[in-house]
């Protein structure tokens, strides 16, 4: 008999019990706990390190076995999965069109007759067909079980709600009168964002966001990847318990639990594989193929989630997905005259070049860097992340995202301290602490530059090499692409940058660190969440749901690994701000 | 025939200084200029000039070829240096420490000193030191050779992106020429020519080492990196703009097939850099030597 000894988590105070022999790691992961272990328990990227309470010494979560009753002090970075409402003031507002995907109608049926004995169903096909002239009509089985009694509890006077796409109808309620509510999720890698939407102006009722729990099995996609060999079902429980859970603290806000008629979930193709509960394991491998690009309309309940339909748009390759196609239909990039670039900078850093004659793509793979992930004291853009510094007379100010104590840096902070850096000359074009920086300490070989004193916040030279790494593969992807469509810089009139890190980059030192490419003649557009953006806009108006489709089946992939040049492109972008200085003289 | 116009000439750099330039050489040799791809023809300025490459000491596990020419002079590194000029008529020597290699031993700054007094005292060609690519070593004795050859306008190698700065303070003191060394990496190389540049070096003091590959064993991927680097200075991209130095010796005669076959290997690898744009060839076979100076004469 295999002995249980109970594992108490601190801060939390979470208390589980378990097997002897199981790691703190895969008690964490019982417990529901996120370690903020990149590399998923593999051993290799010591972010597990959790304190021994009360003796004090720190060991590897994913490493220590337990053998006796053992108190655990968790890092500061661990979290546990709660969606917190958003001020949705701080989101795009949009204007709903009159060819919504979600339509009321209020229908008045004639009762079943001996004369006219057609059945429920049928009686309530023909009255939709005569008012929409639609006659591919769904009903789901959940409707189907209460119709009868429907109708006849409102005396065959019913309000229905459906959703008219891609040619069909969908019906997702038939009862008496109410609000159509409808909700987007943003299934990012990292950070999970939804909204409920009302369906008929198409206004925020409430907003909300949660990291997304399946961080615990990796930061990123490759690596969640590798857990789904051994945990696919519970990677995509977890998505769609958490997708229940924002619903949950949404209505909550709101006051009342109105019945929501659809979900529409914009992702990049490996998380919408989650989602279904489709193997990505061949994602992975070459030559890289995913189940399926696009998914079919389910109920919710064939995926446990609280609603009568989910709605996915489709996507464009394995590693370019549908968050992507819906910030190209937000952006208005696939009917620009001129060409336009979308960089997602965000954990795979998917870029687009395109206009209304052709959209081609590629996935850059830059890194957990744009999410703070991979530097020493790097976070996620939340409250406490260094987001922007000023060198001032030997001092380095730092600014955080919401003015409270700084704990960590989050993407743009680093940018900003890039910039700074090198501006000042206390880093070289290749990213090395000059000597005699009054910021740098020493120990022995080892050097780091202290940000903050007082909270013990520095980066060292790995740090700067590991950011250097994804901006230039950002750089390189946009080059990759501007190069393969004969494009110069010249010509492209927009560039739109998405990702959470829109909200507080600084365009200018993206530029001087050869982040972002420079446009002569056009401009730069921040454009927050276009992956939340562009499935709202897309319940506005089926046009764009069924845009999405052509730009998935039209779109050209570019697969940057197998690309020889993209290497030479990449290796030029490791210094700051290139290797060919001329790209970023501003003429 | 048809010359296409170049935007931009390669950068001159100016090797050993004589009596009235605060030296003790008998004349300056210059490298570079050149205004368009060898493959246009060769004239003065792109002509490539020939170094005969000696030791500090003899070599371990010499290919019987070359023990063959240099048997007997190869334990003085003044008498190895007078034989190259006066039997062989050298207009350039190249002096490889080969001794401060961990493997062969190690060698002190101060014998290494030595060594260098010992040949600028017997011949009065321009002079190329090159070090053991070893950081740690090499940022010992290359400012200790910096010194002792102050005023010789020496060529120093090689500098990497790892130690530059402290081989360049030594060089730019004492009026040196660099050596930059990248390993078949074009960005490399000229992200390297930028740092030494916006470090104060001029660039009429560098010449690129782009890490010479022998016939069998990378030549194309030097190859390579030289045309494409030297096209692009031609066509004005001036953190490229240097003279190119191969080590074609050294690399053919320590390779398998290079050994067997002997000096033939030799010129046959210093006769494709030719075409690839070298400035400088470090040789260590007399009847290579021969052999691409017959060539030369041929073309230029």
């Amino acid at each position: 008999m295999s002995k249980i000894f109970s594992v108490t988590f601190l801060p939390l105070n979470t208390i589980i019990m378990a097997e002897k022999g199981m790691t703190i790691y895969d008690c964490a992961l019982e417990a529901g706990i996120d370690l903020n272990a990149a590399c998923g328990g593999g051993g290799v990227c010591g972010k597990c390190l959790v304190t021994i309470f009360p003796e004090g010494y720190q060991v590897k979560a994913c490493n220590y076995k337990i053998f006796g009753d053992i108190t655990v002090k968790l890092n500061k970075s661990a979290s546990s999965f709660i969606p917190a409402i958003i001020n949705s003031t701080s989101l795009k507002h949009f204007s709903w069109q009159s060819n919504s995907i979600f339509k009321k109608i209020n229908i008045e049926l004639s009762k079943p007759t001996l004369d006219d004995p057609r059945d429920d169903v049928a009686r309530l096909r023909d009255a939709i067909f005569l008012l929409t002239g639609i006659d591919n009509i769904d009903i789901p089985l959940s409707i189907l079980r209460r119709i009868s009694r429907r109708l006849r509890e409102n005396n065959w006077n019913i309000y229905v709600i459906y959703a008219q796409l891609q040619g069909k109808i969908i019906v997702t309620h038939i009862s008496d009168d109410t609000e159509i509510r409808l909700i987007a999720v943003d299934l990012g890698t990292t950070t999970i964002q939804a909204s409920i939407i009302d369906g008929e102006s198409g206004a925020y009722l409430a907003s909300a966001s949660v990291l997304n729990p399946q961080s615990l099995y990796g930061a990123d996609v490759i690596n969640r990847i590798i857990a789904s060999e051994k945990h696919l079902s519970e990677l995509s429980e977890s998505v769609n318990n958490i997708i229940n859970k924002l619903m949950e603290c949404m209505q909550e806000y709101i006051g009342d639990k109105k019945p929501v008629q659809c979900v529409l979930v914009s992702a990049n193709t490996v998380m919408l594989h989650f989602l279904y509960g489709f193997t990505p394991e061949f994602i992975r491998k070459e030559p890289y193929v995913p189940v399926s690009k696009s998914f079919p309309i389910l109920e919710g309940s064939q995926l446990g989630i609280d609603a009568p339909i989910v709605l996915t748009s489709p996507c464009i390759a394995s590693y370019v997905g549908a968050d992507i196609v819906s910030g190209v239909i937000y952006t208005g990039l696939y009917k620009s005259d001129k060409p336009c670039l979308f960089i997602d900078l965000g954990t795979n850093g998917e870029i687009v070049l395109g206009c209304k004659d052709y959209i081609v793509c590629c996935s850059a793979s830059a890194g957990p860097a744009f999410e703070g992930g991979g530097l020493k004291c790097g976070k996620r853009a939340s409250g406490g992340a260094i987001s922007s510094v000023e060198i001032n007379d030997g001092e380095i100010l730092v600014k955080t995202i919401d003015g409270s104590k700084p704990d960590g840096i989050c993407a743009s902070g680093f940018i900003s301290i890039l910039a700074n850096l090198l501006r000042n000359k206390i880093i070289d074009k290749r990213g090395r602490f000059n000597d005699d920086s009054p910021f740098t300490v020493s120990d022995g070989e080892y050097k780091k530059l202290i940000i903050h004193e007082d909270n013990n916040i520095f980066i060292d030279e790995s740090d700067i090499e590991n950011f250097m790494r994804a901006k230039s593969a950002i750089f390189a992807a946009s080059e990759f692409l501007l190069n393969s469509m004969g494009v110069s810089n010249k010509e492209l009139s927009k560039v739109y940058i998405a990702g959470g890190i829109s909200e507080s980059l600084n365009i200018e030192d993206s530029f001087e660190i050869g982040l972002l490419p420079y446009i002569e003649n056009g401009e730069y557009i921040l454009s927050g969440n276009t992956s939340l953006y562009g499935s709202i806009i897309m319940l506005g108006d089926r046009a764009l749901y069924d845009k999405a489709f052509e730009i998935s089946q039209q779109a050209m992939y570019f697969d940057l690994a197998s690309a020889p040049e993209f290497n030479e492109l990449w290796s030029a972008g490791m210094f700051l701000p290139h290797t060919d200085e001329s790209k970023f003289i501003v003429k | 025939m048809d010359t296409y116009n170049f935007k931009q000439s390669v950068t001159c750099v100016s090797l050993g200084a004589d009596k009235n330039n605060g030296g003790t050489r008998g004349f300056s040799l210059n490298v570079g200029g050149n205004n368009t791809m060898p493959f246009f023809g060769l004239d003065n300025a792109s002509e490539p000039i020939i170094a005969f490459e000696i030791m500090d000491k003899i070599p371990s596990d010499p290919p019987v070829q070359l023990r063959e020419v240099w048997g007997d002079v190869w334990h003085d590194a003044g008498l190895w240096a007078e034989k190259c000029v006066k039997e062989y008529s050298s207009k350039l020597i190249c002096v490889n420490f080969v001794s401060a290699k961990p493997d062969e031993g190690g060698t002190t700054a101060e014998k290494a000193c030595e060594t260098l007094r010992k040949v600028l005292s017997r011949v009065e060609v321009p002079i190329i030191i090159k070090g053991t690519g070893i950081a740690g070593i090499d940022n010992v004795i290359l400012p200790a050779l910096a010194r002792e050859g102050r005023g010789e306008r020496l060529l120093i190698g090689p500098v990497l992106q790892e130690n530059y700065k402290e081989i360049l303070a030594g060089a730019i003191k004492y009026g040196h020429n660099v050596i930059a060394e990248s390993p078949i990496d074009i960005n490399i190389a000229k992200q390297t020519n930028i740092m030494l540049t916006d470090l104060g070096l001029e660039h009429s003091r560098i010449l690129m080492d782009p890490t010479t590959g022998a016939l069998g064993y990378g030549l194309e991927y030097t190859y390579s990196i030289m045309e494409r680097a030297r096209f692009a200075a031609l066509n004005g991209d001036k953190a490229l703009a240097q003279p190119f130095i191969n080590f074609v010796g050294l690399e053919c005669w320590r390779s398998g097939e290079g050994r067997k076959i002997g000096y033939i290997w030799e010129a046959i690898t210093a006769l494709a850099f030719i075409q690839a744009g070298s400035d400088i060839l470090v040789m260590q076979h007399p009847s290579a030597i021969k052999r691409v100076r017959e060539l030369l004469s041929l073309v230029a």
